[in-house]
């Protein structure tokens, strides 16, 4: 059985990793038509 | 890719730091036309924004000697070109009627006829290259023409004749553009003072200052500007200049110095990462990964343009948060 303290300990290790996931800004994918290498 | 690439009926026009000047179709990435520059005027940059006529793109470079050459934009033919004294270098090209106005290479402003290159008119004042940068970029204001100087100070001429109209002193180092918005004038300093002024008279309407040395091109969307600033700092305050709207300082060192306006957000970019700001509240809309270090935007329709200090140009379609 888990105790209280035991709960609490993970749900404080847990809870600010689930809002700085919640934080990250949002990756996007866009369709790249063309890429041009220059040289410089 | 440095430069803001201009855009007309579908063709993107813009150099690269390697000396080649490129207009590329924007939806295929077929180069129209390449001219490159090193085999008669050796190796060139361009930093400074081409001007886009009815026929013509007009193309500022930086090297030595300074030289501009204005290409018919359909074909890359070259309609005329300068060397030297009378030569737009340094920074942007704007047009003023049936001139072309820029800054010579000893930063000084100059107007040429845009098509055949002919000098018309020098304004003296107290510039000098080394202060010169692109970011001391002239604006027009209907066929006048603003910019800032040496001497601490934004005039306004007459863009036919290089006259002043007025010379407002500021009393520190210009490091942004001259943004114009509305018959108002936004201009920073290296200090982190930012100016609001009065197009029609110079008379300075406001100031405020920010905690950070600004860098770069203002950015004036609806009731706000958008200030760039060194390192990884950038900030919205109110066109009134009486509130600090937003503020990122948790970035990674910015390397856009050209904010693009991308509907609701302002684009800007670092190393690897694209990133959509929001212009309401500053937080981030989305970030998208690419190769290099992000440096010149440009959009047209659906479609941003992606120039990197590495020599990379990317076109993506499909980004979120478009224009309407």
């Amino acid at each position: 059985m888990v105790s209280v303290r035991c709960f609490r300990l993970v749900l404080g290790a847990l809870l600010p990793v689930t809002l700085a996931a919640q934080e990250l800004p949002r990756q996007v994918e866009p369709e790249r038509l063309w890429r041009l290498d220059t040289g410089g | 890719m440095f430069v803001r690439p201009a855009v007309a009926d579908g063709v993107a026009y813009f150099g690269s730091c390697a000396g080649v000047y490129y207009a590329i179709d924007v939806r295929s990435g077929a180069i129209v036309w390449r001219y490159d520059f090193r085999p008669e005027v050796g190796p060139v940059s361009f930093h400074g924004n081409a001007l886009v006529t009815e026929g013509l793109v007009i193309a500022p470079t930086e090297g030595v000697p300074a030289h501009v050459r204005a290409f018919d934009r359909h074909t890359g033919r070259t309609v005329w070109q300068r060397s030297g004294a009378w030569a737009l270098t340094l920074t942007d090209v704007v047009g003023s009627g049936r001139l072309v106005v820029g800054r010579d290479e000893e930063g000084e402003l100059i107007a040429l006829t845009a098509d055949s290159g002919t000098p018309v008119w020098r304004a003296p004042h107290l510039a000098r290259r080394s202060g010169i940068n692109v970011a001391k970029s002239p604006a027009a204001v209907g066929s006048d023409i603003i910019y800032s100087a040496r001497d601490a100070a934004v005039y306004r001429v007459d863009g036919a004749t290089g006259q002043p109209r007025w010379r407002t002193e500021i009393g520190c180092d210009v490091t942004t553009s001259v943004s114009v918005g509305e018959g108002e004038i936004y201009v920073g300093c290296s200090d982190g003072t930012l100016f609001r002024i009065r197009a029609a008279d110079g008379a300075e309407l406001g100031r405020m200052t920010l905690g950070h040395p600004l860098e770069g091109r203002l950015l004036v969307v609806a009731d706000r500007v958008v200030v760039p600033g060194g390192s990884g700092w950038i900030g919205a305050v109110t066109r009134s200049l009486d509130r600090l709207l937003w503020e990122r300082h948790d970035l990674p060192p910015l390397s856009v110095v050209q904010p693009m306006q991308w509907g609701q957000c302002v684009l800007t970019g670092a190393r690897g990462q694209l990133i959509a700001l929001s212009l309401a509240d500053g937080r981030t809309c989305w970030m998208t990964s690419l190769e290099g270090s992000v440096r010149g935007l440009g959009a047209t329709g659906d479609i941003v343009l992606v120039g990197t200090i590495e020599g990379a140009v990317y076109a993506l379609r499909g980004l979120p948060e478009a224009p309407q």
